[in-house]
């Protein structure tokens, strides 16, 4: 007789399983999910000097990891409020569009492709890059053309991949490749003479280069063969959440060229006499934040917790943290540079 | 019998000193013949050639103390990346006031591995032990019910490692079981479906479970529903574990003798009667060391799940290699990992080994 | 009486077991709803079209031709056939080391013995991903391809691999593998019909070598009196790399090395539990009847122990072919990162590649425990 009430505990207890599913299948926005959460889940990669790595003391660093605290300033009025992520090359896409991470800032390229097939958004460019080689010195490679038949070293599930194959597949030209996915043991790879040049985006490349012992060992070529917009990506469908994260970064690119940083920006903020841009900005003048669904000191709050984009740059990529990396494209536009926000009003 | 030992110490040849001993044992055990001696003398050259450079490398030119990968020696180990990372290493994320939950989480494991070696310990006793250790683990891990809350994403290093193992054995163990009886049932649905899942779960790679869990889970759940990688990597070790575990578990089933099955029988006992009562107490008790060794094998591999992105504490060594602060001291990492699997693993299969032989002493 | 009961516990039995399945078929139907949701809901292709399209990512190492512009299906060839190599030369290499490790645990050198048991344990208790990783290290730091060692100038190890010559006239190499398969074979049956006479006279002779020789001397027969002597392709230092020949990418080398060592140590305890479990009385014996040791243990002990290694053995060798997936960690090209990873990776059909991937493990695991199987029915038959 027990078998049968075995039968019906498991019974009872299958379709409270699935009364529990469909508590958990009642959707919101992202907006509301990170709020009830209390936390923002951003996907980050665990081993990118200077866009996303961790510090001897545990804490989170880099370009990309800033992005993050700067939305979750904006959002949830702290931005330690971050639950880091590391994501693979591989796993990065479908952990976002299974709404695994809220956003994902893992210096990803913006591509039509991924946009149009992989259930994702872009937001805002945060950061121009383009695919560069590096070289050894002793093999006196001039341009990329003398580089036909050599192994490159290349980590997988990147566009280099498809780039190098289009470059010299055009040009009728052979080449190797070894693909390893970690980037500790792809540099020593190359390093040590496996590969003959390693591509990657230049910031990639140049940050590696200025921790070796002899950089100079280890020319960069100067071609770079593709367009890379490095940003945050979002899950596609809501649109909200979408403008959230596309605008704190074109809040902290449009700080720089105010000129409001974390030290005045508290000053600027009860300054009633500041200029209309700068009011509009930080919120106290006009809604932009209501529009967004966030209240007006949002962008107050990143600015103040994170620094603008030229405090975070220096921060990560300065001369100081021994990558120093010429920030070139990555000026603002009335610099010579690309970075052009759209107007906040 | 009284005389016999009273005889026989007056029999015995006078005790040779402990100089004869030696060498004797010397010529015994490593010159026995013409080839034997030069393989000894081949082997000892070998080790007198690489130990001294080995032990300089390793410890007596290496850099212990500093903060910086400006104070390493550049020609012997640097240990400071290990050193100044230690927390990293051990507690991951983990908010520094509250490790005291991890120290006490690993004792807990830790005492699931001791309480075996008590035999006369009542099985209930153990058994509501190890029911209370993974939810015990958890609870410290994760906070609530009075603790402060910690994310699963603050999770890394060797928590991470001790969490997928412990949990994902004491888990595995119950389903292993039901697997193994499934695999004996008389009802033919009953065996078809847990003979299919062991052997496919047997015989496909680890790695490509944890890609199933890293990429393909998600796309079987409801849309909307999402659980966190670390979840997702310990619900398919367990998985796993399971199979193997249902093999080891049958192989105990089959050692036991068919009258302990009609005694029961006998008794009037039911089925689950005769298994809960009779059969798996005795079984469980015989496949302690295989179980053993099958955790070391889940611990090993827990290593894989950096593969998926998951920082365990080969995730973190990789960070570790590739950061600014410590780039070019790979070696050393990886050396500290190698030891600290090597330390763990070895203490557990000499344990294995040691219960193995109390329990052949019990059976003979 | 009793058949009511009976019915009532068939019924009871039959009524639970549908359930059961039931319960199964359900969760499965859910799941497939639910990833058909999802696939659409993310534009993702489904089906295994996608084999026919443009694979567009080179391949380190190949062993059939393989170029971008072929298709993922060629790609799962190539892989395949990577995951195979390594698995049948790591599985060569881990017997031979594990033999020879396990045979020393057992010496009576007791140097000898201690160091081979540190060995073992060393080897067993890391995991294979830090082996692995400890192994590609090295082989980079070889030196780079203008310092490579070479031997003879033939052979050449460097950091980009191991050159070997190759012969050249793929035709020529197919029909001498297939000559040496015929003359092995041959000498296998001639060896059947004259085993039964050997039994008679009371013991059998040693078979190996003769097939082997068989093997060997059928092709070069063939070879000397058709006058195709056979090319060899040596490779040569040119440009970036060498020319000509073949290479050994480090990245197998390394996956190679640290898959033998790796399961080295648990063949080499199989070896020691089945030499020790074999029964101390027949040492005894071996030893009343004046057997060197060494005779002892190739014609009386390796016998037995053989018979109750081969589980274990088998239980390694498909540990192996599964271990190999982690190829990954080098970026050596087999399935699990070719079909499994950049095919998946951009295709984005992640339940196509994977499913792909576990079916044809499930395939390779499947032939070896028959494989074992046979062999073990064998020589449970000739044995005892």
């Amino acid at each position: 007789m027990h078998k049968v009430n075995g039968l019906n505990a498991l019974l009872k207890t299958c379709s409270l399983a699935l009364i529990l599913f469909g508590a958990c299948t009642a959707q919101a926005g992202v907006l509301e999910n990170v709020k009830a959460h209390g936390s923002l889940r951003c996907g980050v990669a665990s081993d990118k000097p200077g866009f996303s790595i961790i510090d001897n003391q545990g804490r989170w660093t880099g370009m990309d990891a800033d992005l993050c605290r700067g939305i979750a300033a904006a959002v949830l009025g702290d931005a330690n409020k971050v639950e880091f992520i590391a994501t693979t090359g591989k796993n990065r896409f479908t952990a976002l569009a299974s709404g695994e991470i809220d956003v994902l800032s893992r210096s990803t390229s913006w591509t039509a492709d991924r946009v149009a097939s992989l259930g994702v958004d872009f937001t805002a460019i945060w950061f121009y890059d383009g695919q560069g080689f590096m070289t050894h010195a002793e093999d006196k490679i001039a341009k990329l053309t003398d580089l036909a038949g050599a192994t490159f070293c290349l980590s997988p599930g990147t566009t280099s991949e498809q780039n190098l194959a289009d470059y010299f597949g055009k040009r009728g030209l052979t080449f190797r490749t070894v693909v390893i996915e970690k980037s500790p043991e792809l540099f020593a790879a190359f390093q040590k003479g496996r590969c003959n040049a390693i591509t990657n985006d230049m910031s990639g490349l140049a940050a590696r280069r200025a921790l070796f012992n002899k950089p100079d060992d280890y020319p960069l070529l100067p071609e770079v063969i593709s367009k890379e917009p490095l940003g945050a990506y979002v899950a596609q469908g809501d649109a909200v959440w979408r403008n959230i994260v596309t605008w704190t970064a074109y809040a902290l690119i449009t700080a720089e060229e105010l000129g409001v940083d974390s030290d005045n920006v508290d000053k600027l903020h009860a300054d009633k006499t500041a200029s209309a841009d700068v009011a509009r900005l930080l919120g106290t003048d006009g809604n932009v934040g209501k529009a967004f669904s966030l209240d007006s000191d949002w962008a107050y709050r990143a600015i103040k917790q994170v620094g603008n984009y030229a405090q975070i740059y220096d921060r990560n990529l300065g001369p100081q943290t021994g990558l120093n990396f010429p920030r070139e494209m990555n000026r603002l536009w009335k610099d010579g540079g690309l970075l052009y926000a759209p107007p906040i009003r | 019998m009284n005389e016999l030992t009273h005889i026989a110490p007056a029999r015995l040849p006078p005790q040779a000193t402990f100089a004869v001993r030696t060498s004797r044992w010397v010529r015994q055990s490593m010159f026995p013949s013409v080839g034997h001696s030069l393989l000894t003398l081949v082997v000892l050259a070998l080790l007198a050639w690489c130990i001294p450079k080995a032990l300089n490398w390793l410890v007596l030119d290496a850099t212990f103390v500093g903060s910086t990968r400006d104070a390493c020696n550049p020609h012997a180990a640097c240990w400071l990346p290990v050193i100044e990372r230690w927390n990293l290493f051990v507690y991951g994320f983990y908010p520094e006031a509250q490790r005291w939950r991890v120290n006490l989480a690993f004792l807990l494991a830790v005492g699931a591995f001791v309480l075996l070696f008590f035999k006369r310990l009542d099985r209930r006793a153990l058994l509501a032990y190890l029911v209370m250790l993974p939810l015990l683990m958890w609870w410290l891990l994760k906070g609530g019910a009075g603790l402060p809350g910690v994310s699963s994403t603050q999770f890394a290093g060797m928590t991470v490692t001790v969490m997928l193992g412990t949990i994902g054995m004491i888990f595995a163990l119950p389903l292993g079981i039901l697997l193994a009886l499934g695999r004996r049932s008389k009802k033919p649905v009953i065996r078809l479906l847990c003979v299919l899942y062991i052997e496919l779960v047997r015989s496909v790679p680890v790695i490509s479970l944890l890609f199933m869990a890293s990429l393909m889970i998600q796309l079987f759940l409801p849309p909307g529903v999402a659980f966190d990688i670390l979840l997702r990597v310990q619900v398919v070790l367990i998985l796993f574990t399971a199979a193997y575990m249902a093999e080891t578990v049958r192989g105990g089933l089959q050692s036991l003798p068919k009258g302990q099955y009609e005694a029961a029988q006998a008794l009037g006992f039911g089925y689950w009667k005769t298994m809960g009562h009779i059969i798996l107490p005795q079984v469980l008790r015989q496949t302690i060391p295989p179980l053993l060794t099958q955790f070391i094998g889940l611990f090993k591999e827990t290593t894989l799940v950096m593969v998926v992105g998951v920082l365990d504490i080969v995730g973190i060594a990789s960070s570790t290699a590739a950061s600014a602060e410590w780039a070019g001291h790979d070696h050393e990492i990886y050396i500290f990992l190698a030891l600290y699997f090597f330390i763990i693993c070895f203490a557990l299969s000499r344990y294995a080994r040691h219960l193995e032989n109390h329990l052949e002493h019990d059976r003979s | 009486m009793w058949t009511q009961r009976f019915n009532r516990a068939r019924l009871l039995g039959a009524l639970q077991q549908g359930l059961v399945l039931l319960l199964v078929v359900l969760v499965f139907y859910g799941l497939a709803h639910n990833a058909s949701l999802n696939l659409k809901a993310l534009n993702i292709a489904s089906g295994f079209g996608f084999l026919t399209d443009r694979a567009g990512y080179d391949i380190s190492f190949q062993l059939i031709d393989y170029a971008p512009s072929d298709s993922y299906g060629r790609a799962y060839l190539v892989g395949l056939l990577n995951t195979l190599l390594v698995s049948v030369i790591s599985i060569v290499l881990a017997t031979l080391i594990g033999v020879l490790l396990g045979v020393g645990r057992v010496s009576e050198n007791w140097l000898v013995n201690r160091l081979c048991g540190m060995s073992i344990e060393f080897l067993r208790n890391v995991p294979l991903v830090v082996h692995l990783i400890w192994w590609y290290g090295l082989m980079l730091a070889l030196p780079s391809v203008r310092q490579a060692f070479s031997l003879a100038d033939v052979f050449f190890l460097s950091n980009a691999g191991l050159q070997v010559p190759w012969p050249q006239q793929g035709a020529a190499v197919g029909w001498g593998l297939v000559l040496m398969g015929v003359g092995a074979l041959s000498a296998i049956v001639a060896f059947k019909c004259r085993d039964a006479r050997a039994r008679w006279r009371g013991f059998t002779p040693r078979r190996w070598p003769w097939v082997l020789a068989c093997a060997l001397l059928l092709p070069m027969l063939v070879y000397a009196v058709s006058g195709t002597a056979l090319h060899w392709d040596v490779p040569t230092r040119q440009g970036f790399g060498f020319h000509g020949g073949a290479t050994l990418v480090p990245e197998l080398l390394a996956l190679w090395l640290a898959l033998s060592f790796y399961s080295a140590s648990y063949i080499a305890e199989t070896v020691r539990a089945a030499t020790q479990a074999v029964h101390r009385g027949q040492y005894e014996a071996a030893k009343a009847l004046g057997f060197v040791r060494g005779i002892a243990m190739r014609q009386l002990i390796a016998p037995q122990a053989l018979y109750a290694m081969v589980p274990q053995i088998t239980n390694t060798y498909m540990n192996i072919v599964k271990n190999s997936s982690l190829g990954v960690v080098v970026g050596f090209m087999e399935l699990v990162s070719s079909t499994g990873g950049t095919t998946l990776n951009q295709t984005g059909q992640a339940i196509e590649c994977i499913v792909l991937v576990m079916a044809t493990y499930c395939v390779i695991c499947l032939v070896i425990s028959l494989t074992m199987n046979v062999y073990n029915y064998r020589i449970s038959k000739r044995g005892h």
